[in-house]
């Protein structure tokens, strides 16, 4: 299965440079990430020993880069007239699935080293908390995986580039958003309960508390479950594909 | 062996396939023919599991397509109609990709590579991106690929579409070779390859088995001996 999964995860990573997608979504995803630190994260106005200000927008900005790059991986498999081909071929769903994952993960990863010079840049003219960015680079990568998650489940049900990045987004948006504990006290609801659930589900709470420095294993069940279950989706849809 | 018992497919109220039957041997050439709508490639997607089965079910040498995928996987290679390539490849990319999901040995795809790209002739277009091939190309392309791994069961829809004479006549006797110890399973609407090619034919009309028969028996039906008559006397 590991096999199968990497000659279809390098197929499509390569794949992403073809287009020139690759190299906008690199500029297009460096320049923002530049202006939200500079300017939105005030660079020179806060302490950067952790790099808080250019982390602090990553959520937003990984909520509109996944799905550009999740919307090819299955939109252009039905374009091509290829994804009949690729049902045949002797391979698990899941390998195909997890493969063109980690192919827009893996992007992620490329584009979030890209913006290491920042880092040795700021480390040059003040001290900065090492440990501290690494856990907030790994705690991106973790968002890039949920956004790339939810991406590539919502770009295997369409079938057309622009409807799958539109819902992607949408989705995105609405469970970064969601916050259910507000809702459950707008309605009236309570309970101990039902208030752990809606905090243990508050993408928000996990993301801030692991920028500040707090990495708990909950925050990683959160976002390694998360990312499973867009996964499992994911898989439903392809069968759900095969009619 | 090939069998497919009791199978039906419908699609909201439609019915694409009806209570199909039949069983291939080793050895035979099967054209699938049928007018426009038959479900001739509705029956191909049952038998490669890209649909699964209302009711019945579909074995490729005992292994079942829809409880048993991965090893009925393994027993055969289709090549789809539309004969879609990856844009952003190179022939040689293409293959290679297939070989891999297959998990051919370096030296099994070198070998199946070098006896494709003679009996192919794909030696000319090997470093070239599949975007650019003409048509024929592109569907001898997608036949290596199906090919590679020496599958028992080859699947083709529409075969020779795209091709010129030269190749026609090339890929059907290599079809021919290659049917002496596997299942070749042909759908298309040209008769000149049925008679060429297919030493049994299947005849779908409205989604029902009308004939399972040598394309000889058919050509009785028409007092021309005339598969084209027969065809157009039995689906009308």
């Amino acid at each position: 299965m590991g096999a199968e999964i990497i000659t279809i995860l390098k197929k499509d990573f390569i794949s992403l440079f073809y287009s020139r997608q690759a190299y906008f979504l690199i500029v297009i995803y460096l320049v923002l990430s530049m202006v939200a630190t500079f300017f939105g994260g005030g660079y020179f106005q806060i302490d950067n020993t952790s790099l808080s200000s250019f982390f602090i927008y990553q959520p937003e900005l990984f909520m509109i880069i996944s799905p550009a790059l999740a919307m090819r991986l299955w939109a252009d498999e039905r374009r091509y007239g290829t994804l009949e081909l690729l049902l045949t071929q002797p391979v698990r769903p899941l390998s195909v699935v997890l493969g063109k994952f980690f192919a827009a993960w893996s992007f992620c990863l490329l584009l979030l080293a890209l913006t290491f010079p920042l880092w040795k840049t700021t480390s040059f003219y003040i001290k900065t908390d090492d440990f501290h960015i690494t856990i907030n680079y790994v705690c991106c990568l973790l968002v890039a995986g949920f956004f790339c998650g939810i991406s590539c489940c919502i770009s295997s049900f369409c079938s057309g580039l622009i409807s799958a990045y539109i819902l992607s987004v949408f989705f995105c948006v609405v469970i970064k958003q969601m916050n259910l504990d507000y809702l459950f006290k707008q309605f009236g609801i309570s309970g101990d309960i039902l208030q752990k659930i809606a905090q243990s589900i508050n993408f928000d709470a996990h993301y801030y508390h692991i920028l500040q420095g707090q990495l708990g294993i909950n925050n990683i069940m959160f976002f390694g479950v998360s990312i499973i279950v867009f996964l499992w989706f994911n898989t439903i849809a392809v069968d759900y594909k095969r009619g | 062996m090939l069998v497919v018992k009791n199978l039906s497919k419908s699609f909201g109220a439609v019915k694409a396939l009806d209570n199909i039957n039949f069983c291939l041997k080793k050895g035979e050439i099967t054209a699938l023919l049928g007018p426009n709508g038959a479900g001739k490639t509705t029956l191909l997607r049952l038998l490669t599991g890209v649909y699964t089965p209302d009711c019945g079910e579909v074995t490729l040498n005992g292994y079942n397509i829809s409880t048993e995928p991965q090893q009925a996987l393994h027993q055969f290679s289709y090549v789809p109609e539309s004969g879609s390539l990856y844009p952003e490849l190179t022939v040689f990319e293409y293959l290679q990709y297939i070989a891999q999901l297959h998990r051919l040995t370096h030296q099994d795809f070198v070998d199946s590579l070098v006896f494709l790209m003679k009996q192919l002739d794909l030696g000319d277009v090997i470093n070239q991106k599949t975007e650019t091939l003409s048509k024929g190309y592109r569907r001898r392309v997608g036949i290596a690929g199906a090919l590679l791994s020496g599958p028992a069961i080859l699947i083709l829809d529409e075969p020779t579409e795209g091709l010129d004479p030269n190749q026609k006549f090339s890929l059907r006797h290599f079809l021919k070779e290659y049917s002496k110890d596997r299942i070749v399973i042909i759908s298309t609407h040209i008769m000149e390859e049925v008679a060429a090619t297919a030493n049994r034919v299947i005849l779908l009309n409205k989604g029902k088995l009308i004939r399972d028969t040598f394309p000889e028996e058919l050509k009785k039906i028409s007092p021309d001996n005339d598969l084209e008559q027969a065809f157009r006397k039995i689906t009308e």
